[in-house]
C-alpha cells in the first residue's frame, strides 16, 4: 500500500561504491551470474548476491533463471527517473533563488 | 545504458545544491526565509502552516489547492533550517497521493555584511518518512483548510 519514493530507492541503491561497480560490470554485457561477477569484483559471491538484491529492489537489475544459474542484467530505466528528479528539484531552487534576489534586492 | 557508459550515474548520488550570496545580514535573511508571507513569495507555494521547531510542520498549498506537508527537523536561528518533505500530498477531503520525499537543508553564512545561502536537497530514505505519515494524514484530514500558524 505504501509506496517508497522511487528516486530515493534508486539513490540509496547507488550510494554504495561496490553496487556501482556491480552496475558497471553488468553494463559491459549481460546476463551475468553472481559467480562471474565475483571473479571481476574482489568480494565474495555472497556479498555480490546481497548487492544484486538491493539493485533488483531498486529496479536497476533484473534476474532470470538460465539452467541451474541465476543471471542478472542491468535495467537502467529507474536512473532516468532519478535524473528527472534532480533536474526538476534543481530548476525549482533556481527559481526560488531568483525570487529571493528580487525580494532582497 | 548510455548514461552508465559515460559514468553519469555516479553524479546521481549527488544532492541538488545551490549557493547564492545576498546583500543582507544573516538575521535579515533568516526573517525572509522563515516569515510565512515572505516564504510564500519566494518559495512559489503558499505557506499555510509553519511551526518553527524540531518536530513541527510546514504545510504549503499548491496552486491547485493540494497540500504539500513537511516536517521540521532542525532549527538553529539564524543559521540553519532543515526540513523534510513528506512522501505524499493531501488532496481535498484528506485524500493522499505519493509524492517525492526529500530533505532540505538551508544554511546561512555571514561575512562582510553579506550572507551566503546554501541549499541542499537530497532524497530522503523512505523508512523515516513513512513512520510519521499516519499522524500527518490524521492531523491534516481534520483541517483540510489549514490556517496560518505564526511563530509565538
Amino acid at each position: 500500500m505504501k509506496k517508497k519514493d522511487p528516486a530515493a530507492v534508486v539513490f540509496s541503491a547507488l550510494s554504495d561504491p561496490t553496487r556501482r561497480e556491480v552496475m558497471v560490470a553488468l553494463s559491459r554485457g549481460g546476463p551475468v551470474s553472481a559467480t562471474r561477477l565475483a571473479e571481476e569484483i574482489p568480494i565474495s559471491r555472497q556479498a555480490i548476491a546481497k548487492h544484486l538484491d538491493a539493485l533488483q529492489q531498486a529496479g536497476l537489475v533484473s534476474s532470470e533463471r538460465v539452467g541451474r544459474e541465476t543471471k542478472y542484467s542491468l535495467t537502467p530505466e529507474p536512473m532516468s527517473d532519478a535524473l528527472d528528479w534532480m533536474t526538476e528539484v534543481g530548476a525549482e531552487w533556481d527559481k526560488r533563488m531568483a525570487r529571493l534576489r528580487d525580494l532582497i534586492g | 545504458m548510455d548514461r552508465v557508459h559515460r559514468g553519469r550515474f555516479i553524479k546521481l548520488t549527488d544532492v541538488v545544491e545551490r549557493t547564492q550570496t545576498f546583500p543582507a545580514s544573516r538575521a535579515q535573511m533568516w526573517e525572509v526565509l522563515t516569515d510565512p508571507s515572505c516564504l510564500s513569495q519566494w518559495f512559489g507555494m503558499e505557506c499555510v502552516e509553519l511551526e518553527l521547531r524540531p518536530g513541527g510542520r510546514f504545510v504549503f498549498r499548491r496552486a491547485d489547492g493540494r497540500l504539500r506537508p513537511a516536517l521540521v527537523e532542525e532549527v538553529d536561528s539564524p543559521k540553519r533550517l532543515v526540513f523534510r518533505w513528506l512522501p505524499f500530498e493531501v488532496g481535498p477531503e484528506g485524500t493522499t497521493d505519493p509524492s517525492p520525499g526529500s530533505t532540505v537543508e538551508m544554511t546561512l553564512m555571514e561575512s562582510d555584511g553579506a550572507t551566503e545561502l546554501i541549499v541542499r536537497e537530497s532524497p530522503a530514505p523512505g523508512a523515516g518518512s513513512e513512520s510519521v505519515e499516519p499522524l500527518f494524514i490524521d492531523r491534516l484530514a481534520h483541517r483540510p483548510h489549514a490556517r496560518l500558524v505564526f511563530r509565538a
